[in-house]
């Protein structure tokens, strides 16, 4: 019997409607030992500096493995990947599950270590009234009490940062700047490297950085050079930038940036350490985890992924101090403006 | 409307068509992209709309317009702790934009069928936040393509057609999320801060495509009822396959069911 056009047409139908799965790359199975397995290799694949955190990735897969079976309940293996995830210390890596508190690798994020010796409440103190301030403190900026002298705050790196242009503009005659990226949560670098522009009177080399492109260990695109620009009037005045453990990613990047001005003083505390750009897994139950698909190396050719970059000036408040609304930091670099 | 009627008359005195259809319905989503996640991501969402104007002449015209929207997730959305404050795992987001541009010519006319062929321009933007609980990539995936169309019109009854269409791409300008992401090329093209110049720069950072790298087409089989001599109303089933290799394999499948109105003049 010759197949009818009604009958072609409901065949090519089925196919399109039912065949389509099958058509899909087998996504890893759901199964904690998949589970396990997917994640491991996907860090294996995807993930850049093991060599600036010194992790033997092999050696974590023959350490953890053996803990998952067939049977590891959601508990035991959350409990698993998080402490194969703890090795790396990483600022950037996570993992996310169903009615789980976040995990984070990194040890001063997860336990929220000096986090308190940051206040912002106490910062304002500091300023003069009438300072701006943007929504939930994405950016405050005014002039010191009692000094000439104009401060800055940014809680991450994104469009707050227009407001520097607005911070310069209002505050053309004082001696000098405290740009506070203390407690950056990172964010999008692009936005500091495009409104720096007015700090610097020449293009400088800040960092490169190369991203993964295949599943090989050597598999990156060239690197990329970034660099700062002069854009608008320039303005040079003493400049110090306040670092503590909680400034990280394009925080950090956004550091590198200030740092290569040479008006810059660095002061505080070592940053976080965690340089490289950052994506987002999903595993096959639905949990989520971040990995870091860059390196990225300064201007001097030196990584700090890991590492952090250490203030000229070292500064670290205490509780002492904060209990009694001190911000000793904040203090030294007006201090040193003087 | 005295504007719209000396159109209409017009163009029925010169034997030509016009048509404006606006249509909605439901449809499927499955899709897998390796850049962003192992998982096959499915949703079915009524959020599918098309606009489109037909004109029949000596020469045949459609303009085709079409966004969906999709709202996957691999499991229900759910709750986790940050520092002991509650946030949701929310679905990704999918917007889907077609616009297509077809000019042909009937080339074999018969009592019960109408057989078209010619050459199509396709559009085909796709916008993506892949939300990871507590925070999201923003991917994207863009062709423009020139090819070809077949379209043959069925007469059932004096009131009833049945159109079939299948539009094929041959040669896309392709572009695609980098291999994992985001990359410094991905970075430098945000960094006008400008919505318009970065989608221009993403679009930029494309290359030409064939069909060894993108295989891409549209079906689409609608059967149509004359309600007067204005308006037509129709049920179409549209199938829209995509698949990429480069960077990572993309596979798409998108099943739609459009209701349709369409008003000639």
């Amino acid at each position: 019997m010759r197949p009818t056009g009604k009958t072609i047409a409901l065949a090519v139908l089925s196919v399109f409607l039912f065949g389509c799965e099958k058509a899909f790359i087998e996504p890893p199975a759901t199964n904690p030992e998949a589970i396990f397995e997917n994640l491991w290799t996907t860090y294996n694949e995807e993930y850049a500096p093991f060599e600036e955190r010194q992790i033997d990735w092999q050696a974590v897969y023959t350490t953890y493995r053996p803990m998952v079976n067939s049977s590891t309940t959601d508990a035991e293996l959350f409990d698993v990947l998080s402490e194969m995830l703890g090795t790396f210390d990483d600022g950037h890596v996570s993992l996310t599950a169903p009615g789980r508190e976040i995990y984070y690798s990194n040890k001063i994020r997860r336990e929220l270590i000096d986090d308190e010796l940051f206040s912002i409440p106490v910062i304002k103190t500091y300023l003069e009234s009438g300072y701006k301030v943007g929504d939930e403190d994405s950016y405050i900026y005014g002039k010191i009490k009692n000094d000439n002298l104009a401060y800055i705050y940014f809680d991450y790196v994104g469009d707050n940062f227009f407001k520097l242009n607005d911070f310069l503009n209002e505050f053309p005659d004082v001696y000098g700047y405290i740009i506070d990226l203390r407690h950056n949560q990172g964010g999008d670098f692009t936005y500091c490297f495009s409104e720096i522009g007015r700090l610097t009177d020449q293009t400088r080399f800040v960092f490169k950085s190369k991203t993964k492109n295949g599943k090989g260990p050597d598999d990156f695109d060239d690197w990329y050079d970034w660099s700062i620009h002069p854009k608008g009037s320039y303005v040079n005045k003493p400049i110090i930038v306040l670092t503590d453990r909680y400034t990280i990613s394009a925080g950090e990047r956004s550091v590198m940036a200030f740092a290569t001005l040479p008006n810059v003083t660095t002061t505080g505390d070592t940053t976080n350490g965690a340089h490289g750009t950052m994506i987002g897994r999903e595993l096959a139950n639905g949990w989520f985890y971040s990995l870091v698909p860059q390196k990225v190396l300064l201007s001097d050719g030196k990584s700090y992924e890991g590492i952090g970059l250490a203030p000229e000036i070292y500064s670290k408040n205490t509780m002492t101090g904060i209990d009694a609304g001190i911000d000793q930091t904040l203090e030294k670099a007006i201090e040193a403006l003087k | 409307m005295t504007w719209f009627l000396a159109i209409h008359s017009q163009a029925q005195d010169l034997g030509i068509e016009n048509k404006l259809t606006l249509s909605f319905g439901p449809s499927i989503l499955a899709r897998q992209d390796l850049i962003f996640s192992p998982n096959i991501h499915n949703d079915f969402s009524f959020l599918n709309f098309g606009l489109g104007y037909t004109r029949e002449a000596k020469l045949y015209q459609t303009v085709r317009l079409n966004y969906a929207g999709f709202n996957p997730m691999v499991i229900d959305p759910y709750e986790f702790t940050e520092y002991g404050e509650f946030e949701t795992a929310y679905p990704h987001s999918f917007n889907l934009v077609d616009l297509d541009y077809s000019l042909g010519k009937k080339v074999l006319v018969t009592e019960k069928s109408a057989l078209t062929i010619g050459g199509m321009f396709s559009t085909n933007i796709q916008a993506m936040n892949y939300v990871y609980g507590r925070f999201s990539n923003f991917g994207y995936f863009a062709t423009l393509g020139l090819g070809a169309f077949v379209q043959d019109k069925f007469t059932i009854n004096e009131k009833s057609h049945l159109t079939a269409t299948l539009q094929l791409p041959f040669v896309s300008w392709l572009s695609r999320s980098p291999y994992l992401v985001n990359d410094d090329e991905f970075i430098e093209n945000i960094f006008s801060h400008s919505g318009f110049k970065t989608f221009m720069a993403y679009l930029g950072d494309g290359q030409l495509a064939t069909w060894n790298k993108l295989q891409t087409f549209d079906l689409e089989a609608k059967y149509s009822y004359t309600l007067s001599e204005r308006w037509d109303l129709s049920a179409a089933y549209a199938f829209e396959f995509i698949h990429a290799s480069q960077p990572r394999n993309l596979l798409s499948f998108r099943n739609a069911l459009n209701l349709s109105a369409t008003l000639k003049f």
